[in-house]
C-alpha cells in the first residue's frame, strides 16, 4: 500500500506542481499587464481631472475678471461721483455669483468731502441683504493692503495673495484689483472683486476621492488656496509641505510654481506616488496626488481573491487527482501483492479481478501466461529433480560394478553418455587363464543400469567355474532371463584367453566385433558367428569359436557408443574409422594409450556434438612378457 | 520418426520411416501401442524408410514379436536396409524377428 501512495502522491504533486507553474506564470503575466494599463489609465483619469478643474477654477476667474474689467469704463465714467461707486460695487456682487464682495477704492483725498479714504464696498450680510459702506477707516489703511499696492504700482490687474479679511468678508478669499487710470495714465482707483476660497475649494474638492488622489490648488507663492485638508489653507506652503513630506524629490516646489505642466514620482506617507500638477491663468498652479496602492488596490486585492481561488483550486485538484490515481492504480498495488506472493512462492497466488479492457488487462493476461508457465516450470523442475538423482544413482552403480585396477596389459575405460547406458566391461584372471567381457545393456538409466550390475555379476560367478565360453554366456544368459518382463536384453562379447599358449575361446551374443591386429600391424574385425543378444530367451545354445593367437597381437573390444558416435550433422564415427585407428595403432605400446587415444579419436570426430550413448573400450595385448 | 498404421483386408500395414534413437525411442514405444492390442494380428513392416535403430528400437520389436507370438498372430518386417538389417543380424534379431 504504501508504494501506491507514493505513486499517486508523486504523480499528483508532479500535475500540482506543473499546474502552479502555470498558474503562478499566468497570474504574473496578467496582473504585470494589468497594473500597467491600470497605472496608465489612472494617471490618464488624473490629468483629466486636473484639467477639468483648472478649468472651471479659471472660468469662475475669468468670469470674476472679466466682471471687473467691465466696470472700469463706468468707474472712468463717474469718476466725479462719489456716491455712484455703491453702485458700481452693488452691480458687481449683485451680478455675479462668484463675487462675493467688492469695492472701488480711490486714493487717498480723491475726493475732497469724502476725507483720506474712500472705498466704497458691497457685499451680502449674513441674511443675504446687499450691504454697502465705505472700507475705508483708520483702521482699515486700504493702500497698505497687497491688491491695493501691487495693482497701483504695476498699473496691471492683479490676484493677490489668499488672506484671511477682516475688513470686509471676514472670511478667507482672494481678491482681483484693477487699476483705473485718468486720461494722462495716472491711477485713482482701484477696482476689486473678493472671491471666497470656499467655491475655489468646493471645485477642487468635487469628485475628488481623498483616499485615491489629493487635488490643490495654490497660490503663485506656494501657499495652499484649496486642499481637502482644510487646515493646510492658508497655513501651510508647498515648499515646506514638499520638503517635509515629499521624500525623493528636491526641487518639486521649484517646479510647480515656476514650470507649466508636468509630472513627478516620489514616496508619500510611506507609499509610491505620482504627482501631475498644472498651472492655472492666473499665476497659480494645481497638482493632483495619486498613490499607487491606493491605485493597484482593487488589482491587489482582486490578485489576492484569485491566489485565495488558485489555492483552494490546486487542493481540491490535489485531492481529486490523488484519490482518482489511487483508484486507478489500486489494481497496480493488488498487482504489486500478487507479484510479491509469487516471489515467495507462492505459485497459487489469486491475480486482481480486472474489469476493464485496457493496458491492465493485458497486463493480467501476461501475468496469467507467467503463472501458469511458472507452475509448469515448477513441476518440469521437479520432475527433473527425480530424473537427475535417477541418473546420478545409475551412473554409481554402473561405475562402481567395472574393475578401476589393470595389469600392464589391460587397459579399459568406461565414458557413460549424460543419460546413463548399462555398458560394463569386465575381466578375471584364473589359473593363467583370462576371462574378459565387454557388453552393452539396451536401455538407458537405473533399470540398465541394475540389469548391467546383474548381468556382470552374473559373468564374474560364471567364469569361476571352468566352463567353455559359450557355456559361460549360456548361463548367463539363463541367469538374466530370469524374471526379465522387460524384454531388456544385453550384447556381449565374452572371451577366455589361456595367457601360456594364446589360445583364445569367444562368443559374441549380438555384441558388435571385435578388432584384432596382429603382431604386422594388421587390423582387422575377427571373423564371428552371431548369436543372439542375452537376455531374450532362456536356454538358448550360445555357440563359441576358438583360435590361437600369437603373442604381439592386441584385441580392441567396444560397444557400438564408438562406432555410432555422431557429428551434429549425423555422421557416424564407423567402422572404417575405427580400424584406421587400430591400424596406426601398432606403434603404440601402452594399452592404456590405445584406449585413450581411441576415445579422444571419437571425441575429436564429433567435436562437442551430444554424446547420446555409453562409450566403453577395452584395449588387451598379449605380448611377450606375460 | 514416422510411424503410420493403416488396416487392409485383417491386415495391418505399418510404414516406418526416419531413425529410431534415443531421443524418440519412448515416442516410438508410444506410437506402436495400436500393434499390442487385438487376436491373431497380421502386422507387416514396411523397413525401407528406416534409416537406423538403437538397441532400445530392438528392444521395442523384440517386445511386439513376443506379444505377436502370444496372440498367435504373425509379424514380418519387410525391405529392411542393409544397414539395418547388419544391426538385426549382430545382436542375433533375424533369429527371431521374420524379416523379408
Amino acid at each position: 500500500m504504501k508504494t501506491s501512495n507514493s505513486f499517486s502522491t508523486r504523480l499528483s504533486l508532479y500535475v500540482i506542481v506543473v499546474t502552479t507553474v502555470l498558474f503562478v506564470v499566468a497570474m504574473y503575466l496578467v496582473a504585470g499587464r494589468a497594473r500597467v494599463i491600470i497605472t496608465s489609465n489612472a494617471r490618464d483619469n488624473a490629468k483629466n481631472m486636473l484639467d477639468a478643474k483648472i478649468g472651471d477654477v479659471e472660468k469662475i476667474l475669468s468670469n470674476v475678471e472679466s466682471a471687473v474689467m467691465n466696470s472700469i469704463w463706468i468707474v472712468k465714467e463717474h469718476q466725479h461721483e462719489p456716491d455712484y461707486m455703491y453702485k458700481v460695487t452693488e452691480e458687481l456682487v449683485e451680478d455675479n455669483l462668484n463675487i462675493m464682495g467688492s469695492t472701488v477704492a480711490f486714493k487717498p483725498y480723491y475726493f475732497a468731502e469724502k476725507g483720506l479714504y474712500y472705498a466704497p464696498y458691497s457685499y451680502y450680510n449674513e441674511d443675504s441683504v446687499m450691504t454697502s459702506f465705505n472700507l475705508g477707516n483708520d483702521k482699515y489703511v486700504y493702500p497698505e493692503r497687497e491688491w491695493f499696492k501691487v495693482s497701483a504700482e504695476t498699473k496691471k490687474p492683479h490676484w493677490c495673495e489668499p488672506y484671511y479679511d477682516e475688513g470686509g468678508g471676514m472670511t478667507m478669499m482672494t481678491t482681483f484689483s484693477v487699476p483705473v487710470t485718468d486720461s494722462i495714465g495716472n491711477v485713482f482707483a482701484i477696482i476689486t472683486a473678493d472671491v471666497d476660497l470656499g467655491n475655489l475649494t468646493s471645485i477642487i474638492n468635487t469628485d475628488s476621492d481623498e483616499r485615491k488622489n489629493m487635488v490643490a490648488l495654490i497660490s503663485e507663492r506656494g501657499q495652499f488656496v484649496a486642499y481637502p485638508d482644510s487646515s493646510f489653507i492658508m497655513k501651510e506652503n508647498i515648499r515646506t509641505v514638499a520638503e517635509k513630506y515629499f521624500i525623493g524629490i528636491t526641487d518639486f516646489s521649484d517646479k510647480i510654481l515656476n514650470g507649466g505642466d508636468g509630472m513627478e514620482e516620489f514616496y508619500y506617507n510611506g507609499t509610491r506616488c505620482f504627482c501631475i500638477y498644472g498651472k492655472v491663468d492666473n499665476g497659480w498652479s494645481a497638482y493632483v496626488l495619486c498613490s499607487y496602492d491606493e491605485i493597484l488596490k482593487d488589482l491587489n486585492s482582486m490578485n489576492l481573491l484569485f491566489q485565495l481561488v488558485v489555492i483552494i483550486g490546486l487542493i481540491l485538484l490535489y485531492i481529486c487527482i490523488r484519490s482518482a490515481i489511487k483508484k486507478i492504480s489500486l489494481p497496480i498495488t493488488q498487482f504489486s501483492d500478487y507479484a510479491i506472493q509469487i516471489k515467495d512462492g507462492n505459485l497459487d497466488a489469486e491475480l486482481p479481478r480486472i474489469s476493464s479492457n485496457d493496458e491492465l488487462r493485458t497486463l493480467h493476461d501476461s501475468l496469467n501466461d507467467m503463472q501458469m508457465s511458472l507452475k509448469q516450470l515448477e513441476a518440469t523442475t521437479k520432475a527433473n529433480q527425480r530424473f537427475e538423482s535417477e541418473l546420478d544413482i545409475a551412473r554409481k552403480i554402473q561405475l562402481g560394478m567395472v574393475p578401476k585396477n589393470f595389469p600392464e596389459f589391460i587397459s579399459a575405460i568406461m565414458y557413460p553418455a549424460k543419460e546413463v547406458g548399462g555398458d560394463f566391461y569386465d575381466f578375471v584372471i584364473r589359473d593363467g587363464v583370462l576371462y574378459f567381457a565387454v557388453g552393452d545393456v539396451t536401455g538407458k538409466g537405473v533399470p540398465a543400469a541394475l540389469f548391467m550390475s546383474l548381468t556382470r555379476s552374473a559373468f564374474r560367478f560364471v567364469s569361476g567355474l571352468n566352463l567353455s565360453i559359450n557355456e559361460v554366456v549360456s548361463r548367463i544368459n539363463d541367469s538374466i532371463c530370469e524374471g526379465n518382463s522387460t524384454s531388456m536384453f544385453v550384447t556381449m562379447f565374452a572371451g577366455k584367453l589361456d595367457l601360456k599358449t594364446g589360445h583364445l575361446d569367444y562368443c559374441n551374443a549380438g555384441h558388435n566385433p571385435i578388432v584384432i591386429i596382429s603382431p604386422d600391424g594388421k587390423a582387422r574385425y575377427l571373423e564371428e558367428e552371431s548369436n543372439l543378444a542375452a537376455g531374450l530367451y532362456p536356454e538358448f545354445e550360445y555357440k563359441g569359436q576358438e583360435m590361437t593367437i600369437e603373442r604381439g597381437t592386441r584385441l580392441i573390444l567396444y560397444t557400438d557408443g564408438v562406432t555410432e558416435a555422431e557429428t551434429n550433422d549425423k555422421k557416424l564415427y564407423g567402422d572404417d574409422r575405427l580400424i584406421d585407428f587400430a591400424a596406426k595403432s601398432r606403434t603404440v605400446t601402452s594399452a592404456t594409450e590405445v584406449a585413450e587415444g581411441l576415445l579422444d579419436s571419437v571425441k575429436s570426430f564429433t567435436d562437442g556434438a551430444e554424446q547420446n550413448d555409453d562409450i566403453t573400450i577395452m584395449v588387451l595385448d598379449y605380448g611377450e612378457e606375460i | 520418426m514416422e510411424v503410420i498404421i493403416s488396416n487392409e483386408d485383417q491386415k495391418t500395414k505399418v510404414i516406418l520411416n526416419g531413425r529410431i534413437d534415443t531421443t524418440n525411442a519412448e515416442q516410438f514405444q508410444k506410437d506402436i501401442q495400436p500393434l499390442m492390442e487385438g487376436d491373431s494380428p497380421q502386422i507387416e513392416i514396411e523397413c525401407s524408410g528406416m534409416e537406423y535403430t538403437s538397441s532400445q528400437g530392438l528392444r521395442m520389436f523384440l517386445m511386439l514379436q513376443k506379444s505377436v507370438n502370444a496372440r498367435k498372430g504373425q509379424m514380418a518386417m519387410l525391405n529392411m536396409r542393409p544397414q539395418v538389417k547388419e544391426v538385426f543380424d549382430i545382436t542375433g534379431f533375424s533369429n527371431i524377428i521374420k524379416i523379408q
